[in-house]
């Protein structure tokens, strides 16, 4: 046999009984894999998942902290399981990336700060915001993974900017909503990453946390480098009828569960006349997976009418409200248009106490 | 290579070469074979992977995932397959433009004047194995047109989906339901909600479903058009051709197989937690305005068992050694109906009472709950004397 065949013969058989050893040694010896930072849940998407854990830098102040989750999978310090103890009252807070505010350590988000005040009035609050959640996830959350929790009180930040955002891509419809397409098939990786606990071990694809600095700057860039574009009337307020529906159903869960109601209005940093410094910091004008790069009055138009049905909603369904107008327009209150600073959850956080406090003191 | 001979050289003797040079020779050849066939193998595979690519479109997909409510027959799919009817008929399974069973819901937006009735629950109500009009949803669909001859014009959606439980059922009405405006959703959710709790493992506040790592078929038949069609042709051939008949036996086997223990734990435990999902239903219901009907879960669980229904049974046979004895079948799921029956009576929802209708023979089922084409006209006829007697049905 040519020499240099045997020797290829011979270096893939080495290969092959080295990766066997490796594999069977990541079996056998190696630690259990990390756990992603996602987790599937039936009925609700995808969730954090528990105990998750990892180093981030605050997007504020650029100071490094930890990211956890608890055995629930919520940012908490107080509620990690779901038996409630005796004379302890729960607060639970619901809704997308700007209830979760997964880019500040715990104590500086408004649910954390709620937490920090009413621990000694044995009070357990939990964070369950998911990133990218629209109401209708929201809902989903608050009927599977919130009430079974028996909140006295659940705080409602509904992430109107998604709804807002998903009802303007082609194709949506408000009566199959969250009917995806096909999912998209498995890549070669994915398939290798299930099957050998050495990849497993070796891929960090899904464990790497989102640097939010970058995906805030590529959408201011992608605002401030094409011309304002509007949508159509009848496009611009099409996902109204469905997230009232969707905040509607909400409500009457939480009334028929006699679970107090607070829902908060969006608090952003648009207004009518922006700083360019203000202007360079904006994300949410440019529709992911559109064309529209929205004019600063057409924005506070539309989610002034989704704000109008929170209130609507609250009032004819018992709810208090609290007005995320509460938060100064400022770059000091806010580190994008829509997700908020330390100092922007702490101004929330209080006027959230001021609403709270007398309903878990009572009896 | 190594092996070869020259016209100069005199043969050689075989007795005189070392053994391994023959050998040699022999695995050259093979390996140049080998490596020839591969290459071969692998040409003819590229060129019908282009030619599938060039000629043929992707197979739409059996299943959308519906970021909420998991894995979805894809709206508008339909394939053939084999009734598990006796004799078994070949049938077509509809699967219409909103992702449910049925014929005359044809668009989301309701037309005025049109009453609208949703099928809600697991197998027992989505009946894959039958045609469209020998499922209860589908005879309660025809009658009531037959009666109303378009005036007002019905539309009835049956969306069961097999395996699923109470928790999904509410899902399912919130988030697709009513938005399509319902006028009633009809409710059968008793068995899967109290054979869940059956299992050792039961936690009701976590119903999670990590998700299974692709295998390397899913890979192949995403990355493949080739492939892919071979799968959904194979796919096919095995819906029209496969008997399911012989799933249920291979099941009632495999309870007769092993013998049966106790329970590991209360039967009952999980009553609390249905109760509560039942009131809750209701009230998402009176909440929108909309009529809700429960239903007691039809099955063949009685005191004095034939034989042959025994035999019937797929019973409990659970991942944790369980094996439930038919006396504790029917304890469980006889109070789980009554819970049924109890909360509709506190929360004024329409009773459909199918588990006291539906005689318990093998006539109507198939095995525990699943029924045959007689079951479902029998609950049929129970779901229309019930809303007809609570004056839900719709007015001409």
């Amino acid at each position: 046999m040519n020499r240099r065949v045997k020797l290829a013969l011979v270096f893939v058989g080495v290969v092959v009984a080295v990766l066997a050893l490796a594999e069977v040694g990541a079996r056998v010896f190696g630690p259990l894999p990390p756990p992603p930072n996602w987790e599937s849940h039936l009925l609700v998407g995808f969730v954090r998942a528990p105990n998750y854990r990892t180093n981030k830098v605050a997007i504020d102040t650029g100071e490094p902290f930890v990211y956890e989750t608890n055995a629930l999978g919520l940012r908490s310090t107080t509620l990690n399981a779901v038996p409630k103890p005796a004379g302890k009252k729960r607060i639970v807070f619901v809704g997308g990336s700007t209830t979760e505010n997964g880019d500040l350590p715990h104590e500086h988000t408004f649910p954390g700060i709620v937490e920090a005040k009413l621990k000694d009035r044995g009070v357990e609050v939990a964070n369950a915001g998911v990133p990218g959640a629209t109401t209708s996830v929201a809902l989903a959350q608050l009927v599977h993974r919130v009430l079974p929790l028996q909140p006295d009180v659940v705080v409602c930040l509904d992430p109107v900017v998604n709804d807002f955002h998903e009802s303007l891509t082609s194709g949506w419809d408000p009566l199959l909503q969250h009917m995806a397409a096909a999912p998209s098939p498995p890549s070669f990786m994915d398939w290798l990453t299930g099957a050998s606990r050495l990849l497993t071990l070796l891929d960090t694809r899904h464990r790497e946390p989102v640097n939010a600095k970058e995906v805030f700057a590529r959408r201011s860039r992608e605002h401030l480098k094409n011309p304002p574009s509007d949508p159509p009337d009848d496009l611009l307020l099409r996902g109204v009828p469905r997230f009232e529906l969707a905040q509607r159903v909400m409500l009457e869960v939480l009334r028929d569960e006699k679970i107090v109601a607070l829902v908060v209005t969006e608090p952003i940093l648009v207004k009518p006349v922006m700083t360019k410094e203000e202007d360079e910091k904006v994300t949410s004008a440019a529709v992911p997976r559109t064309d529209f790069n929205l004019r600063p009055e057409t924005e506070l138009r539309a989610l002034a009418a989704y704000d109008e049905v929170t209130r609507r909603n609250a009032e004819k369904l018992g709810a208090y409200v609290v007005e995320g107008s509460v938060v100064p327009k400022d770059l000091a209150h806010f580190v994008d248009d829509v997700h908020l600073s330390t100092k922007g959850n702490e101004a929330l956080a209080e006027a959230i106490l001021a609403k709270v406090v007398p309903l878990v003191s009572k009896d | 290579m190594g092996g070869m001979t020259t016209d100069f050289a005199p043969p050689p003797s075989p007795g005189l070469l070392p053994a391994s040079r023959g050998g040699g020779a022999r695995t050259d050849r093979a390996l140049r074979i080998g490596f020839a066939t591969v290459a071969l193998a692998a040409l003819l595979l590229l060129a019908a992977e282009g030619a599938a690519r060039v000629v043929f479109t992707a197979p739409p997909p059996l299943y959308v995932r519906h970021s909420l409510l998991g894995p979805t027959l894809a709206p508008g799919t339909s394939f053939e397959r084999l009734s598990i009817d006796e004799p078994p008929v070949l049938f077509k399974l509809e699967i219409d433009s909103l992702g449910f069973r049925g014929r005359r819901m044809k668009q989301a937006a309701k037309a005025p004047g049109t009453y609208r009735i949703f099928f809600l629950g697991a197998s027992t109500v989505e009946n894959a194995l039958l045609p469209e009009e020998r499922t209860f949803p589908g005879r309660t669909d025809d009658a009531l047109n037959e009666h109303y001859k378009g005036a007002p014009p019905v539309e009835v959606a049956n969306c069961g989906v097999a395996g699923t439980g109470i928790e999904y059922a509410e899902g399912m009405l919130v988030h697709r339901v009513l938005p399509l405006e319902p006028d009633l959703c009809v409710f059968l959710v008793g068995h899967n909600a109290w054979f869940a709790t059956l299992n050792s493992d039961w936690d009701p506040g976590a119903p999670s479903s990590p998700e299974m790592p692709p295998t390397f078929k899913d890979w192949l038949t995403g990355a493949s058009r080739l492939v892919a069609l071979l799968d959904a042709r194979k796919r096919a051939r095995s819906a029209r051709e496969d008997n399911k008949r012989d799933w249920y036996q291979s099941h009632q086997r495999d309870r007769r197989a092993i013998g049966f223990t106790p329970p590991k734990v209360d039967v009952l435990r999980g009553l609390p937690y249905f109760r509560a999902q039942l009131h809750r239903i209701a009230l998402l219901c009176k909440d929108a305005g909309v009529a809700c009907a429960f239903m007691t879960q039809p099955n063949l669980y009685k005191d004095a068992m034939k034989p042959e229904e025994e035999a019937a049974l797929v019973g409990a046979v659970l991942p944790d050694g369980q094996n439930l004895e038919t006396p504790v079948l029917k304890k469980g799921l006889d109070a789980f109906n009554e819970a049924i029956r109890e909360e509709c009576s506190k929360e004024s929802v329409i009773l459909i009472d199918a588990a006291r209708e539906v005689p318990q023979d093998l006539e109507h089922f198939i095995d525990d709950v699943h029924m045959t084409s007689a079951g479902n006209d029998a609950v049929a006829r129970s779901v229309l004397r019930a809303i007809q007697k609570d004056g839900k049905l719709p007015r001409p």
